[in-house]
């Protein structure tokens, strides 16, 4: 038996369907993760199931008025709750047999249907909730029974759980379940002890308990206590007739029940230390070893075999989290037949997030459920497998992103954070994650966030970023011509262009993901070419120094290298170049490969951060058109906006700007193409440059991490944004009120 | 398998569970004892039911299970009610009646668990599964213009009202049939109409009893692996008067229990009176290998051998009971008929005793209620009782009538649970709402839904308390005197959800509230009772059919002679042949007809446990039948 669907109407942040949508999930019979942002809903869903089904820990389960959900100021009167039970086995069936509803396919299924109505407070009443639960499709059957009841509670693991707590003795624990529900239990509560031979050893569980009474209660110092209570204090009690006498066991009843309580699940202790000796091991591990006792319980039990599990990265550090996710992974895996667990998780987790399969995931975005299960998304089968292995601790921030920008080499994942923060569109403060497919040309599994089948889009806007790939003529001095095929520009008419460029958005355009394609060649060309040829001139000449000195520049260096790339700048500029000559002379290092595109957007990033080229509105309009199209889709402008600043909020696309637009100032200068030597007297302190360069290019395919650049509190925002800060998070909320 | 069985030392608890009854003859032991599938046939007073709920009363003491049941079907809700109450008594006997065991009607097993929720999940809302109320919408239903022309044929049909009150959906196909009378070829736009018409009632939710087993079939055909778990909840399914279980019905609890659960079924095959059904050859109650119970406690050797003598099957019935008092045939010559009845009382006032007649009921009974025969009285109970039946609402009227429900609590009232009484209430306050117009009885289907519906359309109403006061004085709130107050009570109570524009007067005027008038409730009830004084004691005793009185016990029977319409025989008459040892032809050679007079004459005589009387028209009894009689102890009175 499983739970099919969960469906809730005005439950918290769920709506009726018409000013909010509905919780309408349908879930795997095995794994169910729910991943998304705080405040989602993710709880909430967990919650619905909770108050429907109610759980095996027996802890009370109410509706309050604030579980009403409430519009404006219009608190709804009514909420439904439904879950749907499918897989059945026939023994199951039986027991519920006049509560089930007949499904055309020959099934049965057991519909729990939960209305509740708050009566708010009345001069003679106090406030309250009625609730009433009924089977069958919205509640047209017969109200549940004991039976289903106790059919149908699911296991809650609580966040933030006190899992020595939970496993220590004490009436109704979890382990005298586990041990009391096991197949061999039976037999175990008769008493073979028989007080005649005391010296025999009993099998039985209660035989051995009996025996164990029988010889403590036989030692002396336990005899004496008794005694001297009994004869020097209880006597003084006593009435004539009636004696008072007592008694020191160690359980009151030898039944089994009460035996089985006293027992305690710990882990052992390290090796070090004596495996009797009392000590306490990490949160985590028991933890850990709560679930596994939970799931011991779930498989061997006749009820309905659900685990919730909030956060059970809780405690854990990643290794664990793995290991964990395996285990739940296993248990709810369909080869466990008849012992399947079915598990749903709501998790923050990157780290867990990477290890499970994407078809097992639901995101949870702004109150809206979205399976990610085969079927539901816009990827095609074969394409699963592929993105599991793809999705690794970093890139499976995308699931809990408020908006993903994904590219294609760590150039754009390095300096886009950077030029976003500056347009003061900050990915961090917006919560926009960036994802590095690399060179593997995936970015159409973008299409994970886009519907199959109608319904809602995912409200989560995606910009993928890539390259056009036509090289300009003017690079033709330093770009070989293929033996066959297009490669330069005049190779293209104007409607071949527009043809690859639309051939690549329908790689991966649909529902709120939007595909941009660079105007020109690259993304540092494209950035020569429209508004910031100094910038992208000083990088990349930074870049070639240090190449040429094997990627270890010393901050001297860094230093002197600027200053003399100003120099050289200065008459770069007042060659005379056209634009496209102009960006052509500037990007020729990293297409020859005299600088790694890498180490060159580290420095762009670092200069841009200055503030020297320009930022707001007035470095947004410097921008190629395709990433200004980009950013307008993932963030919301800066709060002051300027005439030129597009007026469409995030999250909605912006027509996508033509190409060339007049950048001021660019067309006109003449810049000489050689680099001037180097000058003495940068405006720029040197050590506030980047040292992590040669670290970039090892690890290419993932976003970089610059934990260095966030140390120093001017940068902090200037990483890209993995882990979104209190102060950040305060900050994004701010700017999503002033955005509406 | 899980059922269970019981050991001979269980027996032991029968001396505290059942204190007054004895089993310890070996017929009643085996049948205690039997843990595998068997019938069980039964004479009259035997005991079946007392020993069904002995039975039950030790398997309730050792049930292990708390997923899995015991059923037990009946087929009255009278029946139900007397294992009910006698399982009750006991606290082990009390878990029988909640889950997960099963306690009732074979009607309401199969819509409990398979044709209710087949329309469920079909969508269909119901309103009232009842014959009588599917008879009176359909008719309702004919008179509107849509159905004119269906009128007009029927109308010119030989059984036209029988064939439109009667439409019933068969097999999981929902096939139209009728019950009486027969439809009219399919291509007919007669016969389309009729389908219509079914269909249109089936969407006010309108169905008739054996619709729901056509449903169960459906639901059987939609999951049929539900076939595979009903025995799994139920391993052990006893059905008590299998005779009376049609075909429909038990090819239904075959398919789902035989050779499953281990099925025990009571009955006694020689008291099946339902004889024109279809199918009947393929009843297999009871089946090879049954045991038989030969022995009544009910009556003395006298009754038992009289009632032995037509007994169908020709197995004799022992009676164990004390032989009081000679029975006694009545004669009556032709214009003496009517005072039959009266007769009859007065010889139970001078040979029964107070604590006789009180103990148990004293009733008068004839196996047809009226007809029209050309032929000498009596014929039917209208004969001897000319008034007989006048006012007395029919069942149908019964549910759709505000004072049936409201004033008649019949024996409700005295039920472990009130829910048939308060169900009988909302539906009377749902009647007088519709009728009133309340947008609050719009769309509500069912009467159980009241009280939610109440609700939510005005928290602050006064329904609940309505409901309550009702259903306790719901009886004397309608005698005569008191009805100014009960309008006025209800105006008050229901105002709040009455259409504003609706006054006290007009309120007062609505349809639902006309007739009957509450003398004719009166003349009802006289209409089926008769009162004699006789040496300053007076009695007042009950008439009714055959097949009403099927399972009663009474001190003193009367069975009134009737006339066989086709079959061009008196039962009573024909009977007397077999008692008195004389018969023109062998039981088992009566054509079928006069099989059934048997039947029910056998049903009839085995009522009593003091006094059987049987009454017939002096002129249909020879004098050679009348020695023979009075040869075997029996008295003979003439009525003049």
């Amino acid at each position: 038996m499983y739970l099919k669907y969960i469906r809730a109407k005005n439950y918290r942040a769920f709506g009726d369907g018409t000013s909010k949508p509905v919780l309408d999930w349908e879930l795997n019979p095995g794994l169910n993760i729910l991943l998304g942002e705080n405040d989602a809903g993710k709880t909430a869903i967990v919650d619905s199931i909770r108050q429907v089904l109610l759980t095996t820990s027996y802890e009370p389960v109410r509706l309050f008025e604030q579980d009403f959900h409430i519009n404006g100021s219009e608190r709804a009167q009514t909420l439904t709750i439904e879950a749907k039970l499918c897989g059945l086995n026939p023994d199951q069936e039986a027991t519920v047999l006049e509560w089930l509803t007949l499904e055309k396919d020959d099934t049965c299924s057991l519909i729990l249907h939960l209305e509740a109505r708050y009566h708010p407070p009345q001069a003679t009443k106090r406030a309250r909730v009625e609730t009433v639960v009924r089977t069958g499709m919205n509640g047209t059957g017969p109200e549940v029974g004991y039976a289903v009841r106790e059919l149908v509670r699911a296991t809650y693991l609580k966040p933030l759980r006190d899992a020595e707590a939970e496993l220590r003795p004490g009436r109704q624990s979890r382990l005298s379940q586990i041990l009391g529900a096991h197949n061999d239990i039976s037999g175990q509560e008769v008493n073979d002890f028989d007080k005649t031979t005391p010296q025999n050893i009993p099998e039985r569980l209660v035989g051995l308990m009996a025996f164990a009474q029988h010889h403590l209660g036989e030692h002396e110092v336990v005899k004496g206590v008794e005694k001297d209570i009994n004869d020097n204090y209880l006597s003084q009690f006593s009435f004539d007739g009636g004696t008072l006498r007592s008694q020191i066991r160690i359980t009151p009843d030898l039944a089994l029940t009460p035996i089985l309580e006293k027992f305690e699940l710990s882990l052992l202790p390290g090796e070090h230390i004596h495996r009797d000796a009392r000590c306490a091991r990490g949160l985590g591990y028991n933890n850990a070893l709560f679930m596994a006792t939970e799931l011991v319980l779930l498989r061997d039990g006749e009820e309905l075999a659900l685990l919730l599990v909030e956060e059970p990265e809780a405690h854990l550090h990643p290794q664990l989290q793995e290991r964990v996710m395996d285990l739940l992974k296993d248990h709810s895996d369909v080869s466990q037949a008849g012992k399947r667990v079915q598990v749903i998780l709501t998790t923050h987790s990157p780290s867990l997030v990477s290890t499970a399969r994407i078809e097992d995931m639901t995101l949870v975005h702004k109150a809206q459920a979205f399976s990610l299960a085969v079927g539901n998304t816009k990827l095609k089968r074969t394409d699963y497998s592929f993105l599991s292995r793809f999705i690794d601790a970093t890139k499976a921030n995308l699931f809990f992103a408020r908006g993903v920008m994904m590219v294609e080499g760590p150039a754009e994942a390095i300096l886009l954070p950077a030029i976003a923060e500056m347009c003061g569109r900050s990915f961090s403060k917006q919560g926009v994650s960036v994802v590095n497919v690399g060179h593997t040309g995936l970015y159409h599994y973008a299409r994970i966030l886009q519907r199959e089948g109608g319904g809602p889009d995912i409200p989560i806007p995606i910009v993928c970023l890539t390259d056009r790939d036509i090289v300009p003529d003017v690079a033709r001095t330093y770009v070989n011509a293929p033996a066959k095929g297009k490669r330069f520009e005049s190779d293209y008419s104007s409607a071949d262009a527009v043809a690859l460029v639309q051939s690549k958005k329908e790689r991966a355009e649909g529902g709120k993901t939007i595909v941009c394609v660079s105007d020109k060649w690259t993304l540092e060309y494209d950035l020569a070419y429209f508004g910031c040829p100094e910038l992208m001139y000083l990088a990349i000449t930074l870049a070639v120094k240090a190449k040429s000195r094997d990627e270890r520049l010393e901050e001297q260096d860094e230093v002197d290298t600027l200053a003399s790339a100003k120099v050289s700048w200065a008459a770069l500029k007042a060659a005379g170049h056209t634009p496209d000559e102009l960006a052509s002379i500037i990007y020729r290092p990293l297409k020859v490969k005299d600088a790694s595109k890498a180490i060159a957007a580290q420095y762009a990033a670092h200069l841009v951060c200055t503030g020297a080229y320009g930022d707001g509105d007035a470095l947004f309009a410097k921008l190629p058109p395709y990433l200004q199209t980009g950013l307008t889709h993932l963030t919301i402008a800066p709060v002051t906006k300027s005439a030129t600043a597009p007026p469409e909020v995030g999250g909605v696309a912006m027509p996508v700007v033509t190409p060339a637009p007049v950048v001021p100032g660019a067309a006109t200068e003449v810049l000489s193409p050689a680099p001037v030597s180097v000058e003495a007297g940068s405006s720029i302190p040197a050590q506030l440059l980047p040292s992590t360069a040669q670290a970039i290019p090892t690890v290419p395919s993932t976003i970089p991490s610059t934990p260095k650049v966030a140390s120093t509190p001017a940068h902090a925002a200037a990483a890209p944004s993995e882990t979104v800060t209190l102060p950040d998070f305060m900050a994004a909320m701010r700017a999503e009120g002033a955005g509406k | 398998m899980s059922a269970i069985s019981l050991q001979i030392e269980d027996l032991a608890a029968l001396a505290s569970l059942a204190k007054d009854l004895n089993f310890d003859d070996d017929e009643r032991r085996c049948a205690l004892l039997e843990d595998d599938s068997r019938d069980f046939n039964a004479v009259p007073g035997s005991g079946k039911t007392s020993l069904l709920a002995a039975k039950l009363l030790l398997l309730a003491k050792k049930w292990p299970h708390s997923r899995r049941g015991i059923c037990v079907l009946s087929h009255t809700n009278v029946a139900r009610d007397e294992i009910a109450w006698r399982l009750a008594e006991t606290t082990e006997g009390a878990q029988l009646l909640s889950y997960p065991h099963f306690i009732g009607t074979i009607h309401s097993f199969v819509n409990q668990f398979f044709a209710l929720p087949m329309l469920r999940s079909l969508g269909q809302e119901v309103d009232v599964i009842d014959d009588s109320v599917f008879a009176e919408k359909a008719h309702a239903q004919l008179q509107l213009g849509q159905f004119s022309k269906l009128h007009f044929y029927l109308a010119s049909q030989h059984n036209g009202e029988g064939i439109a009150t009667t439409l019933f959906y068969r097999t999981g196909a929902l096939t139209v049939n009728v019950e009486s009378g027969a439809l009219p070829a399919k291509h007919t736009q007669s016969y389309l109409s009729l389908v219509s018409l079914k269909t249109q009632l089936t969407s006010f939710g309108i169905f008739r009893h054996r619709d729901m087993f056509a449903y169960a079939d459906l639901a059987l055909q939609t999951c049929p692996h539900l076939v595979d778990v009903v025995y799994r909840r139920f391993p052990m399914v006893f059905i008590d008067e299998m005779q009376d279980t049609s075909w429909d019905q038990e090819s239904f609890l075959n398919r789902i229990f035989d050779g499953k659960s281990v099925m025990q079924r009571f009955g006694d095959v020689d008291q099946k009176i339902l004889s024109d059904e279809e199918n009947v050859d393929l009843l297999t109650f009871p089946r090879q290998g049954h045991r038989c119970i030969t022995t009544s406690k009910r009556f003395g050797g006298t009754i038992a051998h009289a009632v032995g003598s037509v007994r169908m099957s020709g197995a004799a019935v022992v009676g164990e009971g004390a032989n009081i008092h000679a029975p006694v045939l009545l004669l009556y010559p032709t214009d003496s008929a009517t005072k039959v009845v009266s007769h009859f009382g007065r010889i139970v006032l001078e040979r029964l005793s107070e604590k006789d007649i009180n103990s148990r009921d004293v009733k008068a009974m004839c196996a047809r209620k009226t007809g029209e025969s050309i032929v000498e009285p009596g014929r039917h109970m209208r004969d001897y009782w000319p008034g007989y039946g006048d006012g007395l609402p029919s069942t149908g009227m019964r549910s759709g009538n505000f004072w049936s429900l409201i004033g008649d609590a019949g024996q409700t009232l005295q039920n472990t649970s009130l829910g048939t009484r308060v169900s009988d209430v909302r539906r009377a306050l749902l009647l007088v709402l519709r009728d009133a117009g309340a947008t609050m009885s719009k769309d509500l289907r069912d009467a159980r839904a009241i009280p939610k519906a109440a609700n939510e359309f005005a928290p602050a109403g006064h329904l609940g308390a309505l409901t309550r006061q009702l259903t306790l004085s719901g009886e004397h709130l309608c005698s005569s005197d008191q009805r100014a107050g009960l309008f006025q009570l209800l105006y008050e109570k229901l105002k709040l959800y009455l259409p504003d524009s609706l006054g006290l007067d007009e309120f007062k005027a609505l349809r639902v509230f006309s007739e009957p008038e509450a003398s004719t409730i009166l003349a009802a009830t006289l209409s089926t009772k008769c009162d004699v004084t006789h040496q300053g004691r007076t009695l007042l005793f009950g008439l009714g059919t055959v097949a009403g009185m099927k399972g009663e016990t009474h001190s003193a029977s009367l069975v009134l002679e009737s006339y066989g319409g086709i079959s061009h025989k008196f039962d009573v008459a024909l009977g007397l042949e077999y008692i008195a040892g004389m018969p023109s032809k062998a039981l088992e050679r009566l054509p079928k007809t006069q099989k059934a007079q048997m039947r029910n004459l056998y049903v009839a005589m085995s009522r009593p446990t003091a006094l059987l009387c049987l009454a017939a028209n002096e002129s249909r009894v020879s004098q050679k039948v009348r020695d023979a009689l009075v040869a075997k102890g029996w008295h003979i009175e003439t009525v003049l």
